[in-house]
């Protein structure tokens, strides 16, 4: 038995309050989303949910969140088949520098601060005319959307046995169709929670379209970021409350099928 | 192994295959934008043009010597160091306990303490912008106690929290994978020798999971440095750190040589002080070797 210091009072009450901590800003948000004032009082003197229909019922934020919605859903898909192919090609190089190499090369952007890639991303996509388009946006998800699907999928095939394949193969498999009925249901847990990943981060990013959005193609945390800068009202709390209910049920969802204390590890 | 074997060559092509679309598409889109990056901060800035093609190296001698932007470099190290600090201070209690302990539910635990990572970044600013806002009921239950200008909007200190919330699941991913690692009958051998438990999580868990803490530290910073949302909306003016900087000189004075400077020297910086962790560790760990 180890010193029982993860029951220790002063522990667990550290861990309660980072809970707290953690959770409080969004409990807080939500419960403005229900305000019946048109001000930030809190606790709100009454509920009502008239920002959720001032927000369902305004055309710009429902085309915004059409446009994230199409954006997040093609990054998904594309950085899903572009990341599990990278993951599957890296697992068959031979170890040596030219596979360091590869992967150092498709992993970097994940290590890079965010607005430094933004930043050389606007510069690029305005030499080339692709400034606040789709296919810009889309671009700039896919460097992120990809490294993640990569890493992930790629933690999940090292473990796996690689006798199977090769009992496969002598059984007469070739490499592709090795792929495609040997090893992809063995990682299809980490490939639906690296597609999830790459749908949420796409869904959220402020950062990417801030820099090369524009005016022609707003996504919902763009609007929003915009909105806030000159009003501040319950409309943005309604906003929130939607994403923190979407988050929870990705929350739970995700715990389900591929479970939190496997992603990190610690699974017993 | 007797029977069919697909040609080594075949293997080795269909590598190359699978890898085809990763690599045009990173050297299109990360490589050259990142060279285009390097070059563009060397270009010189003249009013009124966007891009002037040209050499100079103006732009990081006013990086790197101008007293502002020395000043706000120093701001922003300064507000990663707190921002780390703070939390792997959140992290390591919350580490041991999911690790060690055993409990139901620990994966939902773990998805709610994930959650400000899933949130969208615009919601966490509003949350700590009605926190933080004169009036609201954290400030009035604040004001007595810390006088009646203290104020969390448009300083560091509020900053730093809201940095530090965004920053926790990223932070504490590496340490739970650190702990994770360390041999459990380590702890169980201090105990036994006589070391209480908290000495033993000081001599024996912190020690060991340095690499964590060094790899949680990296995260952090690249999260201070991408999140200019933060800056923008919680610091404001009144704390221009490098990222506000960069989106400033972008949308603003419309000086974009200074910011590719400003972001390629930042990312110097921080891998400069990745070294300089790296290396620490690498030594202190030596050094227990030949103790």
């Amino acid at each position: 038995m180890t010193g029982a210091l993860h029951r220790n009072p002063v522990m667990v009450g550290l861990v309660v309050l980072t809970i707290a901590f953690i959770l409080a800003p969004l409990v807080i948000a939500t419960v403005i989303g229900f305000s019946s004032s048109p001000f930030l009082t809190f606790p709100p003197p009454g509920f009502s949910l008239q920002w959720f229909r001032r927000f369902l019922g305004d055309p710009e934020f429902i085309a915004s969140l059409r446009n994230s919605l199409v954006i997040a859903g093609l990054v998904t898909v594309l950085g899903t088949v572009v990341g599990v192919l990278a993951a599957y090609g890296l697992d068959r190089l031979p170890r040596g520098p030219v596979k360091a190499v590869i992967s150092g090369l498709v992993l970097s952007p994940l290590v890079l601060p965010i607005i430094v890639l933004a930043l050389a991303l606007f510069l690029f996509l305005a030499n080339v005319d692709l400034l606040g388009t789709f296919t810009g946006i889309v671009v700039a998800h896919l460097l992120i959307a990809v490294p993640l699907v990569t890493n992930m999928v790629s933690a999940g095939l090292s473990t796996l046995n690689p006798s199977v394949t090769e009992a496969a193969a002598s059984l007469g498999a070739g490499p592709w169709r090795n792929f495609g009925l040997v090893v992809l249901p063995q990682v299809a847990s980490a490939i639906v929670g690296a597609a999830v990943l790459a749908f949420l981060f796409s869904f959220n990013d402020v950062t990417f379209i801030a820099f090369i959005g524009g005016a022609d193609v707003q996504t919902l945390p763009l609007k929003l970021f915009a909105y806030i800068r000159y009003q501040l009202n319950p409309l943005i709390g309604a906003v929130s409350t939607l994403f923190v209910f979407s988050t929870l049920i990705v929350i739970v969802t995700f715990d389900r099928i591929v479970g939190f204390d496997k992603l990190v590890g610690i699974k017993d | 192994m007797t029977g069919f074997r697909v040609p080594a060559f075949l293997q080795a092509i269909s590598a190359w295959i699978a890898l085809a679309p990763v690599l045009v598409f990173m050297l299109a889109f990360f490589v050259l934008p990142a060279i285009g990056l390097v070059q563009i901060s060397f270009y010189p800035h003249t009013a009124g043009t966007v891009l002037t093609p040209g050499f100079t190296l103006a732009h990081y001698a006013k990086v790197l010597t101008d007293p502002f932007y020395l000043s706000k470099m120093l701001l922003t190290l300064r507000v990663c160091a707190l921002v780390v600090f703070f939390s792997l201070l959140l992290a390591y209690p919350v580490a041991y306990v999911l690790v060690r302990g055993r409990f139901a539910g620990k994966g939902l635990m773990i998805g709610l303490l994930l959650s400000p990572l899933l949130t969208n970044f615009v919601v966490l600013v509003f949350s700590w912008i009605l926190l933080f806002g004169p009036g609201s009921f954290l400030m009035k239950g604040l004001q007595p106690l810390f006088g009646a200008g203290f104020k969390l909007l448009y300083s560091e200190s509020g900053l730093v929290i809201s940095l530090v919330h965004v920053a926790f699941p990223y932070a504490l991913i590496p340490v739970i994978t650190a702990i994770a690692q360390i041999d459990k009958s380590l702890e169980e051998a201090a105990l036994s020798l006589g070391a209480g438990p908290w000495k033993t999580f000081f001599l024996v868990v912190l020690p060991l999971s340095v690499p964590g803490a060094l790899s949680a530290a990296f995260v952090t910073v690249t999260i201070v440095l991408s999140s200019f949302a933060f800056a923008l909306y919680i610091g404001g003016d009144s704390v221009l750190i490098v990222p506000l900087l960069i989106w400033q000189a972008v949308r603003d004075t419309l000086n974009w040589p200074l910011a590719a400077a400003l972001s390629v020297s930042s990312f110097l910086v921080i891998f400069a002080l990745l070294g300089i962790g790296m290396h620490l560790a690498g030594l202190t760990r030596a050094q227990r070797r030949l103790a």
